[in-house]
């Protein structure tokens, strides 16, 4: 096992830790493991000498329920601040709803061009099958030249529905990655980047 | 060994290796590992109960192209070792005690 693969394998099985424990259990491995390849061991043997990753996971998981008590709480939000928030209110707050507002119709935006550029391709598509079933009906009635005539505009309305199938297709996967994104920067901007 | 026991021991050993000169993860655990078994995973949580009690500072330092961590023991460290010292002296005596009682137990 390599070094990342050996480190990558404790992140993932600390994840409810929180990011910064994670990184500083992490760091403190990396070194032990860094400071055996110095000594002239392999990557291998490194990782094998600090232990299997369940070990280091069972220590590290049970040295936390040993001492839960020092967790100080970062998290909260002192007097002063939480009273500084309730003062200005009256100006965050509007800007909150207009941000969200906006990030709302934003969205609401995205999905109606969607919505509508199937409705395009659905339209052309039946239009396109009432082309070929308006060709049965023309012969039947005994007027071929106009029945060729609906049935070729008919068939190139389905090719047509069939090449905007895909082109829409594409659009569709770009606007989800698109709101994907935007959604990761509105988090980001409510957490301050705390969370990954 | 009796777990509370070692704990206290362990904190101690660790205190020990870097008296004398600041020391790195993994030679504390060379230097300690001789006396009493000690592994990565164990020294870590001493490491930080040590840093959080301040009887340690941690800095990092260029190595190699790499960053490693040392740790430096501060007069509080230092006073906890002594403290060790001089109560093991007194533990001594009581151990000199009860041998020499269970010595008298066994001929009689």
């Amino acid at each position: 096992m390599t070094k990342i693969e050996y480190l990558s394998a404790i992140k993932a099985k600390l994840n409810h830790l929180s990011p910064s424990e994670i990184d500083a259990y992490l760091s403190f491995y990396a070194e032990m493991i860094d400071d055996r390849i110095e000594e002239g061991m392999s990557e291998d043997e490194a990782v094998r000498d600090i232990g299997t990753v369940d070990e280091v996971v069972g220590q590290i998981l049970s040295e936390k329920t040993d001492s839960p008590a020092k967790q100080s709480n970062k998290r909260g939000l002192s007097i002063g601040s939480i009273l500084f928030l309730i003062i200005t209110s009256p100006v965050w707050l509007p800007l909150l709803i207009a941000m969200a507002a906006v990030v709302f119709s934003v969205y609401v935006v995205l999905w109606s061009v969607i919505v509508s550029l199937y409705a395009v391709d659905l339209a052309v598509g039946v239009a396109g099958v009432a082309g070929v079933i308006g060709l049965i009906v023309l012969c039947a009635v005994g007027k071929p030249a106009a029945a060729m005539l609906l049935a070729g505009a008919g068939m190139i309305c389905i090719g047509l529905s069939i090449l905007m199938l895909f082109a829409f297709n594409a659009i569709t996967k770009l606007t989800i990655w698109l709101s994907k994104v935007l959604f990761k920067g509105v988090k980001l901007a409510i957490t301050g980047g705390k969370t990954k | 060994m009796d777990i509370q026991l070692k704990r206290g021991l362990l904190d101690v050993c660790v205190l020990a290796a870097i008296k004398d000169n600041d020391s790195y993860g993994y030679q504390i655990i060379k230097d300690v590992k001789p006396y009493i078994t000690i592994s990565e995973s164990t020294l870590y949580p001493i490491l930080r109960r040590l840093e959080a009690g301040k009887y340690l500072t941690v800095y990092s330092a260029e190595h190699n192209g790499r960053l490693r961590k040392y740790y430096k023991i501060t007069p509080v460290g230092l006073k906890r070792i002594s403290d060790f010292t001089e109560e093991w002296k007194e533990i001594m005596s009581i151990y000199q005690f009860i041998t020499k009682a269970s010595e008298h137990n066994d001929e009689n």
